[in-house]
């Protein structure tokens, strides 16, 4: 009976250890568009200590285009009959730090991120519009079919005012859209959200803070090297 | 003569505002260029620090492939199934890596001397690795960069004041980001750019759970470069009414 259990045991290390081996950081989409706070309460621009961004309580959100689809959406997407669009929202300020021209901005967790999608014939091109939120954003962003969504949690922002730019990262839980089933169940949870912001650039429209490009993945997960005979004295 | 000059503006004028229009739908306000999400950069010289602490005087290079295009390169087709459009950021070399600790979150700043971009358009067939998986390790190594060097130079130019800002917050994974300034000098799409000034290149620096596993990559990156805003001056319709007369 213990021979068994052992023997089962081996069998379903194996099978998991083997793609496990093989694993690298796998992508789920990438997207580029433009990030604001809403509600932004502390409005009044302090270009000294940059209280007025990204204070507490305050509001981050975002909209664009999806630009990439990794492997596991890919058959099931066709950019040339629709537009595929993102929204992340729901993000609130917990913290807020500065110091040295740099800013640690932290998340409650709760922000959601959702990808849509809308036919390029008959549907409404995403349209960023000025000082969002506006008559076109973020509607023409969120409208056609929600796909896919996920809640957002242990997210902050790290901004660099010396050279005005910044990252962003935070954990996702895939938990909504039809496009959910091509999610296997094991892989729902624990992706990466993260992605680049930058400031001032030209060609962000007035309202909006950074031009944003990011990536949702998941991450490969570090492995070691056995040998038959370790793996066989772990069962001994 | 000006008259000639003024109608030839005012097309172009019209052009542009028609390729603007026309845009493919994916690509919105901002994006000239977008790069695929399998891209990566290497370090030479000494062995970069976690999470990216850069040694002085070693020399960065990043390959990669682009996404998609936008204006006024929407007719290079990027998604095509034999031809491959490659990017190469070389000559960057590091002046080494600042670190700072704001809050719960470790910043590492490295700064780079100016270098060149380079976009080549080659195939069939294709033949640089498009995958992390694909990756051969080591580089440079028979593959990387050269097989994202070859085929047809469309653009190329200078990256200056190239930054990489890598930081971690508390436990989480580290993720950084890459700005640098772009300015088209060259190549055969060169006259669509010409004259525009510098524009932005950035995106995201991922430096954790994201290499090759083949080794020696020092990151994975995706990013754009942005469309370039040439500087625009007020004026009334008199004086417009007046270059005409």
């Amino acid at each position: 009976m213990q021979r068994k259990a052992l023997l089962l045991l081996l069998t379903a290390i194996m099978a998991f250890a083997v793609p496990a081996y093989a694993q690298t950081y796998e992508l789920l989409f990438a997207f580029t568009g433009f990030d604001y706070q809403d509600p932004n309460p502390v409005s009044i621009v302090d270009p000294i200590n940059h209280t007025d961004y990204l204070a507490v309580a305050e509001g981050y959100k975002l909209v664009g285009f999806v630009t990439q689809f990794g492997p596991l959406l890919t058959p099931w997407v066709d950019p040339t009959l629709y537009e595929y669009t993102n929204h992340i929202f729901n993000e609130t300020v917990s913290s807020h730090t500065y110091g040295f021209g740099f800013l640690e901005a932290k998340f409650i967790d709760g922000g959601r991120s959702r990808y849509y999608r809308d036919p390029l014939l008959g549907g409404t091109h995403g349209t960023y519009g000025t000082f969002p939120p506006n008559a076109t954003s973020p509607s023409t962003f969120i409208d056609g079919s929600m796909r896919l969504g996920g809640g957002i949690y242990s997210s902050s922002i790290t901004y660099n005012f010396n050279t005005n730019q910044g990252n962003f990262s935070g954990q996702m839980n895939l938990d909504e859209g039809p496009d959910l089933i091509y999610i296997p169940a094991g892989q729902q949870s624990g992706w990466t959200l993260a992605g680049q912001a930058g400031r001032p650039n030209p060609t962000v429209p007035n309202g909006y803070d950074n031009q944003v490009t990011g990536e949702c993945k998941i991450l490969s997960t570090p492995v070691t090297h056995k040998t038959w005979g370790a793996v066989k004295a772990l069962y001994r | 003569m000006k008259r000639k000059i003024g109608v030839a503006a005012l097309l172009g004028l019209l052009f542009a505002g028609a390729l603007a229009t026309s845009a493919l739908a994916q690509c919105g306000t901002g994006p000239m260029i977008v790069l695929n999400t399998n891209s990566f950069a290497y370090e030479t010289g000494a062995a970069v620090g976690t999470p990216y602490k850069s040694p002085l005087g070693n020399n960065l290079t990043v390959v990669g492939l682009v996404q998609k295009f936008c204006s006024p390169f929407q007719d290079q087709n990027a998604a095509s199934a034999d031809t491959e459009y490659t990017v190469v950021f070389s000559g960057l070399v590091s002046k080494g890596t600042s670190t700072m600790l704001i809050g719960t979150t470790t910043i590492d700043v490295t700064d780079y001397t100016t270098g060149s971009f380079f976009i080549y358009r080659d195939g069939p067939p294709k033949n640089a690795p498009q995958t992390a998986a694909a990756m051969p390790g080591s580089p440079p190594n028979a593959t990387v960069p050269a097989n994202y060097l070859d085929g047809t130079l469309i653009l190329s130019g200078s990256l200056a004041n190239f930054e990489l800002t890598v930081s971690q917050t508390g436990s989480n994974n580290p993720n950084g980001s890459y700005r640098g300034d772009a300015t088209f000098t060259g190549g055969s799409l060169y006259p669509r750019v010409a004259g525009t000034g510098a524009t932005v290149a950035q995106g995201n620096w991922c430096v954790f759970g994201c290499k090759p596993p083949a080794g020696g990559y020092s990151a994975q990156l995706d990013g754009k470069f942005d469309t370039p805003v040439t500087g625009v001056r007020s004026s009334t319709w008199g004086s417009i009414k007046l270059l005409y007369r």
